[in-house]
């Protein structure tokens, strides 16, 4: 066997026939196999002592890949997810060097902490025993069923986009994989993360609050509402914590990360997956070259389109077709602000009493009574059935005891409304929680309670179109977090026009209080609407 | 062992991670080395010595400073190549790569220890070969480049190139044995 022939094995440079019988030589010969091993031993020692560049990383880039990876764990945790292997390991250390182990603090420590475990699991049993029907509180959903996400996403714009496969043109789109063949999209997620797609691209929809890229570019620009917006690639599994970032993936699945802003969390989708904390201005890679590593790579965020061209950074503000910010400095009437002019008033001719005047969330607002109802006629009608927004803010004080379902807003007609009220029905679920409905048995439960005495910022979203429901077409947000819905609703929405907004109810009516009412003839968007609602339920402030 | 080496160790148990990061500095080269020697599969190289420092950080407090770091982070490595090979063997399909199978079995076997001072026998074998030799060497290794582009450069044919590459590594590989044995039988 010529010395030619082994480097040319070594380094790939055979023909795949000529590799079968080189290899077929050396199964036949061990002596032979053996001097391949120990050349292809030399070649690597060579290749790391001598740092080929091609082969391995320079020294510097492997140090910075460990510290990296330090830098992210927290020491208990990351302690935790090898113990039978450190076990394997120091054990064979130190027996190797000290023979017997000697006893330690930390083992009278271990044998205490055991001896406490067993202590409590024996009363757990015992409890079991003694108080069978113990149970863990719960959500009590009643007999409600969960209900699906339909349209998770929204095409919003394009710069010469191509789809091959996907919407033709804008609009909602369902769980699935689009392909933008050429050109750039944004894509609108309904938790609130904008992504700009470049072709060209493939693309599923998962979630609302995640994607998987199959190849292809994007960049996600994620606000706090909507932080744990992941995107997951072949090769890397991405969580953002509130902060933009660029994702391209090649054909052969290597993936690259770049974050622009804030941080996110990393790690390979496969191997020995640890999870990575990487900040602003940090690249990473994930290729086939490695299983579990992250290569830091140099940062190449200004590559990625941050928004479509001619596009302007802040939301365009669709001004509402009927509002009510209540913020009159006196007197019965109340004026509104939206395109379509209305006015109310606090006196009514009916026996029906009417709210007061009282301080908002903003400004001034009106509180609700017992048995108090404000009627306001709308002279111009807005569609039922057609996209619609309706966003206000609410407060109510929390009550114990079964209640009735209490009506804080009804739009609509006399036959037919939108009727958004604060469930406190414990039979039928979710008490505490928003609930809309467009009939007497049909209807939609949010999950957020906000009979909890705090302001409350509440967007209703009806995507409208032809065989539109109640159930699939519409959306719940609670201080702009998408709730996860409940209900029974299966049926479309009867056409009809509101000729009147109705704010509590006579009977059965919410107690607390409600200011900046807003209601639009169209499906605003998760950005917009989350907008209109600054503050997370965290309290942090919406990026711009 | 170094002295400023067990500063450094002592300084990491208090929690001081860029003292680690001079750690790094101090045996990367080696480890790595070491690692390659042991398991010279070259998407693995990288990897096990990545966790072998990762593993070492987060035990550092079960390490005694003032005895040797160096073997320890081998003792170590060790152990992570034990593992992989016996993850290998239980996958079927990555036993179709003849190459990498027989490489897999020998990394098994246990050839080379965590005592085993082979890399630094290596280094020293490197500084008596021929600044020829070197030369070639640092072309293959250093610059990456390929036999056509070495044949150029020195002005001799690819077969010459790839001859000679080969017969550089059974040198330096004579060169540490003989050194192995002379460490076997010296008093």
């Amino acid at each position: 066997m010529k010395n030619e022939d082994t480097e040319r094995y070594l380094n790939g440079e055979m023909s795949r026939a000529a590799e079968r019988s080189f290899e077929e030589v050396l199964r036949q010969s061990p002596e032979k196999l053996e001097e391949v091993l120990s050349q292809k031993e030399m070649d690597a020692v060579l290749g790391v002592l001598l740092s080929g560049p091609k082969q391995l990383q320079r020294p510097e880039e492997f140090r910075q890949g460990v510290m990296a990876r330090l830098a992210s764990e927290g020491a208990e945790e990351s302690k935790n997810q090898d113990r039978d292997f450190s076990k394997s390991v120091l054990t064979e250390i130190i027996e190797e060097r000290e023979g017997a182990r000697p006893l330690r603090w930390p083992d009278l420590v271990r044998a205490g902490a055991i001896a406490a475990a067993a202590s409590i699991a024996i009363m757990f049993f015992l409890q079991t025993i003694i108080f069978p029907n113990l149970q863990m509180r719960r959500p009590n959903w009643g007999s409600q069923n969960a209900i699906a996400e339909t349209f998770i996403a929204e095409i919003q714009s394009g710069n010469d986009a191509v789809w091959e496969s996907g919407p033709n043109d804008h609009g909602w789109v369902e769980h699935g994989l689009l392909k933008l063949k050429s050109g750039i999209a944004e894509i609108g997620f309904n938790s609130g993360a904008q992504v700009v797609l470049e072709g060209p691209s493939a693309i599923s929809l998962q979630t609302s609050n995640r994607a998987f890229l199959e190849y292809g570019k994007l960049t996600a620009d994620v606000p706090p509402q909507a932080s744990g917006f992941a995107v997951n690639t072949p090769r890397l599994n991405i969580v953002d914590i509130g902060t933009r970032f660029g994702v391209s993936v090649d054909q052969d699945g290597n993936s690259e990360l770049h974050v622009m802003e804030g941080e996110v969390e990393a790690s390979r989708s496969s191997g020995n997956a640890i999870t990575m904390l990487v900040r602003e201005g940090i690249s990473l890679r994930a290729d086939s070259r490695t299983r579990s590593s992250l290569q830091p790579i140099p940062y190449a965020g200004d590559q990625f389109t941050l928004k479509l061209p001619g596009n302007p950074e802040q939301i365009t503000s669709t001004p509402p077709n009927i509002a009510f910010t209540f913020d009159e400095s006196g007197g019965a009437t109340l004026v509104g602000s939206g395109t379509e002019a209305q006015e109310a008033s606090l006196f009514s001719d009916s026996d029906i009493p009417t709210p007061r005047r009282a301080p908002g969330y903003a400004g001034g607002g009106l509180v609700f009574q017992k048995g108090q109802q404000l009627d306001i006629d709308l002279p111009k009608g807005v569609a039922l059935n057609e996209p619609l927004t309706i966003q206000f803010r609410v407060k109510i004080q929390p009550r114990l005891g079964l209640l009735k379902n209490r009506e804080i807003l009804r739009f609509g007609n006399e036959n037919d409304a939108w009727v958004i009220s604060c469930s406190q029905n414990k039979t039928q679920g979710g008490k505490g929680t928003v609930r809309v409905s467009t009939g007497e048995n049909e209807f939609i439960l949010g999950s957020s309670d906000i009979a909890d005495g705090r302001w409350h910022h509440v967007a209703v979203r009806f995507l409208g179109g032809s065989n539109a429901q109640l159930a699939s077409h519409t959306a719940i947000f609670v201080d702009s977090k998408r709730q996860d819905l409940h209900g029974m609703a299966e049926t479309g929405i009867r056409a009809g026009v509101a000729d009147k907004l109705q704010l509590g109810k006579a009977t059965d009516g919410f107690i607390g209080w409600v200011d900046e009412i807003e209601i639009f003839q169209k499906a605003l968007t998760t950005r917009e609407i989350q907008k209109a609602s600054p503050e997370s339920p965290k309290g942090v402030e919406m990026m711009q | 062992m170094d002295e400023s080496e067990d500063s450094l160790v002592r300084r990491v148990q208090k929690g001081d991670l860029s003292a680690f990061e001079e750690l790094i500095n101090l045996h990367g080269s080696a480890l790595r080395a070491f690692v390659a020697m042991k398991l010279p599969i070259p998407h693995l190289i990288d990897e096990i010595a990545h966790e072998t420092f990762v593993f070492a950080h987060r035990h550092i407090l079960d390490f005694q400073a003032g005895t040797n770091f160096g073997k320890w982070l081998r003792a170590i490595a060790y152990n992570l190549v034990r593992k992989e090979t016996l993850r290998h063997q239980r996958t079927k399909k990555n036993q179709e790569k003849f190459l990498d199978h027989c490489l897999m079995q020998r990394a098994g076997r246990g050839h080379l220890t965590a005592e085993s001072p082979i890399v630094a026998y290596l280094e020293e074998c490197l500084e008596k070969l021929p600044e020829r030799q070197m030369e070639l060497l640092r072309h293959r290794y250093t610059l990456s480049e390929s036999s056509r582009e070495i044949s150029k450069i020195f002005r001799q044919s690819d077969a010459w190139v790839r001859t000679n590459l080969s017969r550089i590594r059974t040198t330096l590989r004579n060169c540490i044995e003989n050194k192995l044995d002379f460490d076997s039988v010296k008093p």
